[in-house]
């Protein structure tokens, strides 16, 4: 198992009342084992339909799209999903919700408590194992779901802007844990986010995507170097990423000055 | 630092709480009973037509083996028509959203079933099942059944879409996606259809009696109003408010049990003391 994804000729369309909304058009997009790639696009763009129909939550209405080289048809349960929200079930303690990947894929629960526990160590929640979520702040939520999508060590990570309800710290702090986390086992991440310098900051490739329905604008190659730390934000190549994607935005019309 | 302090203050403060809930009630409930024991021996109103607060407590200690009887037959049929209502109204709540079929299938007729007034077929219940006990189960079943249904659909259809999307990614079968996700999320409005069904089938035990019976708070009440002994109805009328107290806390109680991750249940410091 690697985690290729294959996104062939995607397109979306809903039906809703009165009609018919174009989410996705025809997007064709390969993510290489391992790598990191961002999708950014204004609110509302299609960017997080792509990433349901990806995990197989949501059908394309058109195209295929492929995890190593099989069909999606189906929920994915060997991937990690990140919602926006933390989406914890507040009536389980944190370490329980972190257990949910567990049980539902049949694994061997005694094992994975113990990788359970580690997990919430390593994003700073030791001690915080028997807390109920609504004892947790936003960023120790948001900690938790993302120990809860990785626990099973899954080769493929899709994130829907899992920083965007956070504090400007919290989010710091968080994508410098994920960074490391994925530094260590090399994942394939599609990150869904609408921060320039997040993306930037993370990924190994920026997806812009224009507004409804989603096509890709333009796929920015991010080449700093690894590994990254905060203060590569300050660096001109940063600043020159990340005003190239401002000025698509502005081409785009979602920012005027 | 701040929450060690928030957490080392929070008994006696949950305990001053605790205290001041009892005090303004019981306040309000003595100045009520003064006003009323006032009136009536100001007014020299006649024990038939209202008889002061002193006058009832003196029948219900006088008659409390009598009285006693009767509360322990309602609160029997209370609680076995609460129970079935339960037992039957959440499996079919489950049934109604699980199958869009069913729920076209039952709801209407579930909807309809509710408009006819529990009171005007009583009496069908009397003829079909003489005048035991088991009619009064039914009629407090079928009044207590409806409340719990109707919560249980509500908490069962609004799960959030992000769950449901949770649930399908690590791999949960559909019994698995009721067990552990949509049922113990639907159990705050579940509560709230018990403590809703609870009451009416207090009501319903009473009604039953009152078609036809020979025993029960109900029949007391009959009995006492027609014998124009006031003070028993009173004394009948306290202890009936009694069961449904009691029985209210009961699920009161288990609910903080089975749900104390519920915003209606934990405690402000709880929120306050672990940011």
């Amino acid at each position: 198992m690697s985690g290729q994804i294959a996104i062939d000729d995607v397109g979306k369309v809903y039906a809703v009342r009165g009609g018919t909304v174009e989410a996705v058009r025809s997007l064709t997009l390969t993510i290489d084992a391992g790598e990191f790639v961002s999708l950014v696009g204004a609110s509302g763009c299609g960017k997080s339909t792509l990433l349901t129909m990806v995990a197989g939550l949501v059908p394309a209405s058109r195209g295929q799209i492929r995890i190593d080289n099989l069909a999606v048809t189906r929920p994915q349960t060997d991937i990690g999903f990140v919602f926006q929200d933390p989406v914890l079930l507040d009536w389980r303690r944190a370490l329980d919700n972190v257990m949910l990947s567990v049980e539902g894929r049949n694994l061997p629960l005694a094992d994975y408590r113990e990788r359970g526990a580690r997990l919430l160590q390593s994003v700073g929640l030791a001690g915080f194992e028997n807390r109920y979520p609504y004892e947790l702040s936003g960023g120790m939520r948001q900690r938790v779901s993302i120990c809860r999508a990785l626990i099973h060590d899954p080769p493929v990570l899709l994130m829907d802007e899992p920083f965007g309800a956070l504090d400007a710290l919290t989010r710091e702090q968080l994508m410098l844990d994920l960074l490391r986390v994925w530094q260590e086992r090399r994942k394939t991440v599609l990150f869904v986010t609408h921060s320039i310098s997040e993306a930037v900051f993370l990924s190994d490739r920026v997806v812009v995507l224009t507004q409804r329905p989603a096509r890709i604008q333009e796929t920015i190659t991010i080449e700093l170097p690894r590994p990254r730390g905060l203060k590569v934000r300050q660096s001109l190549e940063f600043v020159r990423y990340t005003e190239r994607i401002l000025d698509i935005f502005q081409a785009q019309g979602i920012l005027r000055e | 630092m701040t929450s060690s302090r928030a957490s080392a203050d929070a008994p006696t403060r949950d305990r001053s709480i605790q205290i001041m809930a009892l005090i303004y009630p019981t306040a309000s409930l003595l100045f009520l009973l003064a006003v009323w024991q006032g009136v009536v021996t100001a007014f020299e109103v006649k024990p038939f037509i209202l008889p002061s607060p002193a006058l009832v407590l003196r029948v219900i200690l006088d008659r409390h083996d009598v009285l006693l009887h009767h509360t322990l037959i309602t609160s029997y049929e209370t609680m076995a028509g609460f129970i079935l209502s339960v037992l039957i109204g959440i499996p079919i709540a489950a049934v109604v959203v699980a199958w869009r079929p069913v729920e076209r299938l039952l709801y209407p007729l579930l909807v309809a079933s509710q408009t006819v007034p529990k009171v005007a077929i009583a009496p069908l219940f009397i003829v079909w099942l003489g005048f035991g006990f088991l009619p009064k189960i039914i009629i407090a079943f079928l009044v207590a059944f409806f409340p719990i249904v109707i919560s249980t659909v509500a908490g069962l259809k609004s799960t959030p879409v992000e769950m449901i999307h949770l649930g399908r990614i690590v791999g949960f079968s559909s019994w698995q996606m009721f067990r552990k996700i949509s049922f113990p999320r639907a159990l705050p409005e579940i509560f709230a259809g018990m403590k809703v069904a609870m009451t009416l089938a207090v009501v319903g035990a009473i009604v039953g009696e009152f078609v036809g019976a020979s025993e029960g708070l109900g029949y007391l009440l009959m009995f006492a109003t027609a014998q124009m002994q006031t003070p028993l109805v009173f004394a009948a009328l306290v202890y009936l408010v009694v069961i449904g107290v009691v029985f209210f806390g009961f699920i009161q109680w288990c609910e903080r049990l089975a749900i104390p991750w519920h915003v209606s249940i934990r405690r402000d410091e709880l929120r306050i003391g672990s940011a």
